[in-house]
């Protein structure tokens, strides 16, 4: 309980440092007083008040978001899959949506939101046919879920392939902010609307962090001991799929913060939910946050994709907890 | 407290369980022996409501166990099973805190904390509330999964409640595995009713009210541990033939020969 209380608040202080650094860093420099003149309506210069309200803010309210919901999401899967290298990408709710965005590029993006829209629709999807092919004579079987996680992903991928190939040119851009993420160009009618989606999913994994810990005992182990495993198994698949999909739709693939950021967390404190989906959304947003902070420094004008900083990141550790796990 | 009358069972065409009846009474420790494929874990598994009898009923409290959500069942039967495939580096006191889901609330009060280090020290585990569960030994996590189960129960023993143990000795030495027993005593002693599936004779025979023995999904003798541990019985249940022995506080202490 100390322990997380003083990482929680640690993660908040890092991330309350790394806002003020990304509002102030960028292509143009821009002195805190001046952030403040004009977050808080004091004199300020117009210009920069544009670029901190309409461009900086919301940019780095959709890296707090989606560090949130894809720690969160996180979270949620690698306890119930019981298995430290789950991740979001297991409910192919990531590779779904990217499929999506692909067919609304292609068709050519008729209206507002549609590619959005799109891949969220495409991104549930995946989802739910990844968890009708998991059960097996109605019960979830973690195994099975996992294999038709890596045939749909496999699958989405491929497609997704497909329509980068045929659209050529023009489009290839738009691909690559979909399969490597970007914080770009996030306005805050998006982010609304992503955190209408998000938040509410968020919270109600929250309420159920007991039940989830519960899941840790395995689905019998659970049921014993009181817990409604289907109605569990149905909502943290349910919530890490939204939560994914809110923050795909946005910004796009943002991979390894659902995979590092839990178990980094878990290694700090402990392995209780109740404690866990906070401290990881904290953390999660802190290093989408600085990601993006150090994608924008490396090439001010054209921002490296952050996946690409995530990754570079992330793929390290990966390979540490691999081996550390072969060792044990 | 729980009465099984004629339960059958199957595994698509193989008879598992044919025809089982079984009543535990309040306070009462009943242990279940049997050679291995018997059918002592099948008839648990049915009892905790993880399996569909095909034929027959289970009834706790006078009430069909399939009446019970899980969580009503949960508040008046605590499970020791075979396996935990808990394999989180949790800390034993959350681990054992786990019990407390279907009583306590979204964060462990002071009483929850005391009915798990009561529950500790039943088990045989006092100081090790701080230590890692993963890394705990092959019988300290038994005795931590012990504690859990007693800790769901409320760490004491009432009427109205019942305890089901498989293999609650597994991994466990002597020390340890009478330990492990004499608090599932303990919570007979208390008014639960104590269900138990051992594989050794002479422990079932110390701590037993009564041993129901069974052999090809049958349970064919039923009653005190003089009554059922006999030389025949043990041969027909194992294969095995066996001598008894009479102790001078008159148990029996039996060795099977080959």
């Amino acid at each position: 309980m100390r322990r997380f209380w003083i990482f929680f608040i640690l993660s908040c202080a890092i991330l309350l440092l790394l806002g003020a650094i990304s509002l102030c860093a960028g292509s143009e420099d821009i002195p805190p007083s001046e952030v403040f003149g004009a977050l808080f309506g004091g004199a300020s210069d117009e210009t920069s008040r544009d670029i901190i309200l309409e461009i900086r803010l919301p940019r780095l309210a959709a890296g707090v978001f989606c560090g949130m919901m894809l720690a969160g999401a996180g979270v949620a899967m690698q306890t119930l899959f019981k298995n430290p290298l789950a991740d979001p990408s297991i409910t192919g709710v990531s590779s779904g949506a990217a499929l999506g965005a692909a067919i609304a590029i292609s068709a050519g993006a008729a209206f507002a939101f549609s590619v959005q829209i799109s891949a969220l629709f495409f991104g549930l999807a995946a989802t739910f046919a990844i968890w009708r092919l998991g059960r097996i004579n109605g019960r979830l079987s973690a195994f099975s879920m996992l294999l038709a996680g890596i045939a749909i992903n496999a699958f989405c991928g491929a497609m997704v392939g497909f329509f980068m190939y045929s659209v050529r040119e023009a489009g290839v851009k738009g691909f690559v902010f979909w399969t490597l993420g970007s914080l770009e160009n996030c306005s805050w009618r998006e982010i609304f609307c992503a955190a209408a989606l998000g938040l509410p999913a968020w919270i109600l994994l929250m309420a159920n962090s007991r039940g989830l810990n519960m899941m840790m005992l395995g689905s019998d182990g659970a049921r014993l001991a009181g817990a409604n495993v289907n109605f569990l198994q149905k909502l943290s698949i349910f919530c890490a799929a939204v939560m994914t999909a809110a923050a795909v739709a946005m910004c796009g693939i943002i991979g390894f913060v659902g995979l590092v950021v839990p178990h980094i967390c878990r290694m700090l404190t402990s392995p209780d939910n109740r404690f866990l989906l906070p401290l990881s959304s904290a953390f999660g947003a802190a290093l989408v946050v600085f990601a993006d902070i150090a994608a924008r420094l490396y090439s001010p004008l054209d921002t490296i994709p952050i996946g690409v900083i995530t990754a570079i990141l992330g793929a390290p550790f990966f390979m540490y907890l691999l081996r550390r796990n072969g060792n044990a | 407290m729980l009465e099984v009358e004629n339960l059958g069972f199957a595994y698509g065409e193989r008879e598992v369980l044919k025809s089982v009846s079984l009543s535990v009474k309040s306070g009462e420790f009943v242990s279940i022996l049997g050679a291995n494929g018997a059918g002592k874990s099948t008839l648990f598994k049915v009892v905790c409501s993880l399996l569909k009898p095909k034929s027959g009923s289970v009834k706790i409290c006078g009430k069909n166990s399939g009446e019970y959500s899980d969580m009503e069942a949960a508040k008046i039967r605590a499970v020791l099973a075979q396996d935990c495939e808990f394999n989180f580096e949790s800390s034993v006191l959350d681990f054992v805190l786990l019990g407390r889901y279907a009583c306590g609330g979204f964060f462990s009060s002071k009483s929850d904390v005391e009915i798990a280090m009561a529950s500790l020290e039943a088990a045989g585990l006092k100081g090790f509330e701080k230590r890692i569960f993963t890394r705990l030994s092959g019988g300290e996590r038994r005795r931590a999964e012990l504690a859990r189960a007693l800790c769901q129960l409320g760490a004491k023993g009432r009427k109205g409640t019942m305890l089901l143990l498989d293999e609650p000795n597994s991994n466990l030495d002597p020390k340890n595995a009478n330990c492990a027993l004499k608090a599932a005593k303990k919570f007979a002693a208390e008014g639960s009713a104590v269900v138990a599936i051992l594989h050794d004779a002479n422990l079932a025979s110390l701590y037993s009210d009564k041993i129901a023995l069974m052999h090809c999904g049958e349970i064919f003798a039923f009653g005190s541990p003089r009554e059922v541990l006999t030389a025949e019985n043990l041969r027909r249940a194992y294969g095995a033939n066996c001598k008894i022995f009479e102790s001078r506080e008159g148990r029996f202490a039996i060795f099977l020969e080959d």
